[in-house]
This record gives C-alpha cells, structure tokens and sequence, in this order.
C-alpha cells in the first residue's frame, strides 16, 4: 500500500468437498520499507524513481510474462501512476 | 436461571456472519441452523474449581450489579440471539475480578459438565483483570454420558492495561451435542491475551472470538486445534480488530477431518485506520482424511491503513503418503501411523494447557477417535 487513503480487502474463498488435493494459499499486505526508498535514494534515484522501480520489481514476475509491447506499455504505465505521488 | 422463567429457545438468525460479505452463490456468508428448539432448564451442578474469592458464581450476585456489569453491550459472538440468550437468560457463569497487580499463581478451572440431568448449559461469564495482573483460567465443556446436551455461552474479557490473560477453552462433548461459543474480549495499553481452543466432540459447533485492540501495544494470541469425525458440523469464527497502534494478532489454526465432517473457518485481521505499525497474521492448517469431508476457509485481510504488516496463509491436504509409508514400515498400524501424525500436529499447542490432567484426557480423546473409534 502506498498511501494511507487507500484501502484493501482481500476475501479468498478455499471450498474442498475431498482429500486427493493439496492446496495452499497466501497473502500478505504491507507497505513499501522506509530503509529500501532510503537505499535506493542514497544512489542517487529521487523518492518517486525509487518507488516507481519497486512497484516494477514486485510486478515483474506479471510482467515478463507478457509480450514485450505490453511488458514495456505496463512499465509506463505504473510510472504515470507514480508521477506526482510524492510531496 | 435468572428470574426463573421458563424460555423457549430457536436458532433462527444466521450464525458467524462474515465482516465483510462475499458472492452469495458461494454460500460461505453465514451458517444456517434452523431445525434447533430447546427450552432453558436450569443447571444445578458446581462448575468452579477454585477456592480463590475472586471468582463467584454469577447467578448470585445482586441483579443491579449485574446490570452495572452488563450495561456497556456491545456486537459480537455467534449471532445477536444468541448471545442475548446468554447475557439475559444464563443459567451458570462465573465473574472473575482480578484487582491492579495481582498475580494469580493456581489457574482457575471452571468445569462445565453436562448430563441427562443437566442437559441445557448457559454459561455467561465475565472477567476482569486489573492492571499489570496476571490470570490463567481454563473452562472445560464435557458430556458424563449420551445426553443431547445443548451449550450457548458468552465470555467477555477485559483486560487493563498491562495484564496478561492466558484462557484455555476445551470442548470434548458426545457426538449429539450441540455447542455454541460466543467470545469477546478489549484489550487495554500493553495487554496481552493468549487463548488456547480445543474443539473435539460435539455435533454442531459454532464458536465465534473477537478481540479488540484498543490501545498501543495491545496483542491477542490464538492457538487452536480441531477434530472433526462423524457427522459433526464446525464452524469456527476469529476476529482481530486493530485500532490501536503496535499492535498484534496471530491466529493459528489446526484441524483434522474424517469420515462426514464438515468446517468452515472465518478468520478475520482488520486493521482500522489509526492502526499504525500494527501486525497480524493467520495460519489455518487442516489434514484431509477422507474423501467424504468437506472443508471451507475464508481468511479475510482487511486494510485502512497503509503502514501495517498483514498476511494470511491456508494449506489443506491429506498425509504425506511416504510418512505414513514410512510409519507403517516400523510397525504401526494404518491408524496408529495417521494418529502419530495427528499428535505431532496438535501437540505444540496441547503442551499450552498447564493441567497434566488435561492433557491426558485430550489426548486419550484423541486416541478414541481416531484409533479405537
């Protein structure tokens, strides 16, 4: 989560009527640490970079997956989403 | 039973609704229970286990310091009748107050036990625990023969702050009981409380717990294990309420289905905003014994803030086939070798109960239903 505006709910359902099945789920929710946007800023990326490059590192496992031209078109996109976020 | 009257009882409104509600083609919003009447009977059995004047019996004291006690009513428990029923038409219960700095060295046992005489229990108790105290209690649900006994109980707890409260509840009824728990508990700056859960009887069990975190520091610990066989019907409700800042919840939750056994688990974190750098998390196992069960989990997470660290994780599956290979190659038994299995599972959590005797009884619990049946 990166903003205190937002809010998240999340309702997985897990409906088993027999035993030949191993099934798992997880979920975690959090926000970005403080300690990783301070490592990346002593490197010389402004605040917004530094977040804008860990929402692309938490999606990359989407969106390498995807065709190039949408893999790149996604990346821009969360960069958009970020500009002007910060102050 | 309070102001002697004689009560009807129906359970008609749905049971363990969820916070948040999903699809209802799912089915998995509520429980339904319609085909339960009873009438309130009273319950003439000594229930408390100690000789420390801190616990009384409630059905004696005064009725205006009761209704003192009573007055802040707030929502929580199995479903609103039910926990009415509890609150107004109790036939047993205990108030436990435990002044500011008071360490309780003895656990108070509170032993709830059921019979054909004494078939209909309404428990409605109340615990207070002042600050920096410390309490242990453990209630003990059992049948002594075949009866269809019924249970419908409230435990509020409030604990100030820097108290530490350790509940352990067990429930080992016969297999036509029925068992409905409705639990609450606010907790104060700095207190903590950890719960230990044992559901191994009973045919319909419906247990529903919510802890509010109201202040800084505040944490409730839930340890749980669960054995359902026959036809017995689970379902088993945690809510985890943040509102204030540093606080914590964990949820932990181990079961066993066999034979026609139905669960459902509903495991709510809800962080409120304000809840900063709180963290929660829930952990529901469940071992798969027969193609015949049926097991449903709702793990919610629900977020207003941003700066908590939340996660939920579910896993069901059947044993190893290798470990019960490999057990079975040292000489034990098809069941034997899943009732090792079993132990090693529910065992860290049987070790909580601070009574040998407990203990024992639980496991022997176990032994009857899954080897001797």
């Amino acid at each position: 989560m990166l903003d205190n505006h937002s809010r998240s709910d999340t309702i997985p359902v897990i409906q088993l009527e027999t035993n030949e099945v191993d099934i798992g789920h997880e979920a975690k929710i959090g926000r970005i640490s403080d300690q990783t946007i301070f490592y990346l800023m002593t490197r010389g990326l402004s605040e917004e970079e530094a977040r804008a490059m860990i929402v692309r590192g938490f999606a990359e496992p989407i969106a390498k997956e995807l065709p190039l031209e949408y893999a790149v078109e996604m990346n821009n996109l969360i960069k958009l989403e970020l500009e002007g976020t910060i102050g | 039973m309070k102001g002697g009257r004689d009560l009807d009882i129906q359970v008609k409104d749905a049971l363990n609704v969820l916070p948040v509600i999903t699809y209802r083609w799912l089915g998995v919003n509520q429980l339904h229970l319609n085909d339960i009447t009873r009438t309130v009977k009273s319950y003439t059995k000594r229930f408390i286990l100690s000789n420390s004047d801190l616990v009384k019996n409630i059905s004696l004291i005064d009725k205006s310091h009761y209704d003192e006690l009573n007055k802040e009513n707030v929502g929580y428990g199995v479903s609103g009748e039910l926990v009415s029923l509890a609150q107004e038409a109790f036939n047993a219960g205990a108030l436990v107050q435990v002044p500011p700095k008071t360490t309780l060295r003895e656990p108070i046992r509170l032993l709830y036990g059921l019979d054909r005489e004494n078939d209909m229990l309404i428990d409605n108790n109340l615990i207070y625990v002042g600050q920096g105290s410390q309490l242990t209690l453990v209630m003990d649900y059992f049948t002594n023969d075949d009866a269809e006994a019924f249970h419908n109980g409230s435990t509020r707890i409030f604990a100030a702050a820097d108290s530490q409260i350790n509940i352990v509840k067990i429930q080992r009824m016969n297999d036509s009981s029925f068992h409905f728990d409705s639990n609450y508990a606010e907790l104060a700056q700095g207190a903590r409380l950890n719960l230990v859960q044992v559901e191994l009887g009973g045919a319909k069990i419906i247990t529903n717990y919510i802890s509010k975190h109201n202040h800084a520091d505040s944490q409730t610990r839930i340890k749980s294990i669960y054995l359902g066989d026959g036809n017995r019907l689970l379902d088993l409700s945690y809510h985890m309420q943040h509102y204030g800042r540093d606080t914590e919840s964990e949820i932990d939750i181990r079961g066993v289905l066999k034979d026609f056994s139905r669960k459902t688990f509903r495991g709510t974190i809800d962080f409120k905003k304000g809840s900063i750098r709180s963290i929660g998390s829930e952990i529901e196992s469940v071992i798969l014994l027969d193609k015949t069960v049926r097991s449903d989990a709702i793990p919610l997470l629900l977020a207003e803030e941003d700066d908590v660290q939340g996660q939920h994780a579910a896993t069901a599956g059947r044993i190893n086939p290798s470990q019960l290979f490999y057990l079975m190659s040292r000489g034990f038994s098809e069941k034997e070798a899943k009732k090792l299995i079993v132990e090693a599972t529910f065992n860290p959590i049987i070790q909580l109960i601070p009574m040998g005797d407990l203990k024992i009884a639980i496991n022997n619990e176990i032994q009857r239903r899954l080897v001797n049946e």
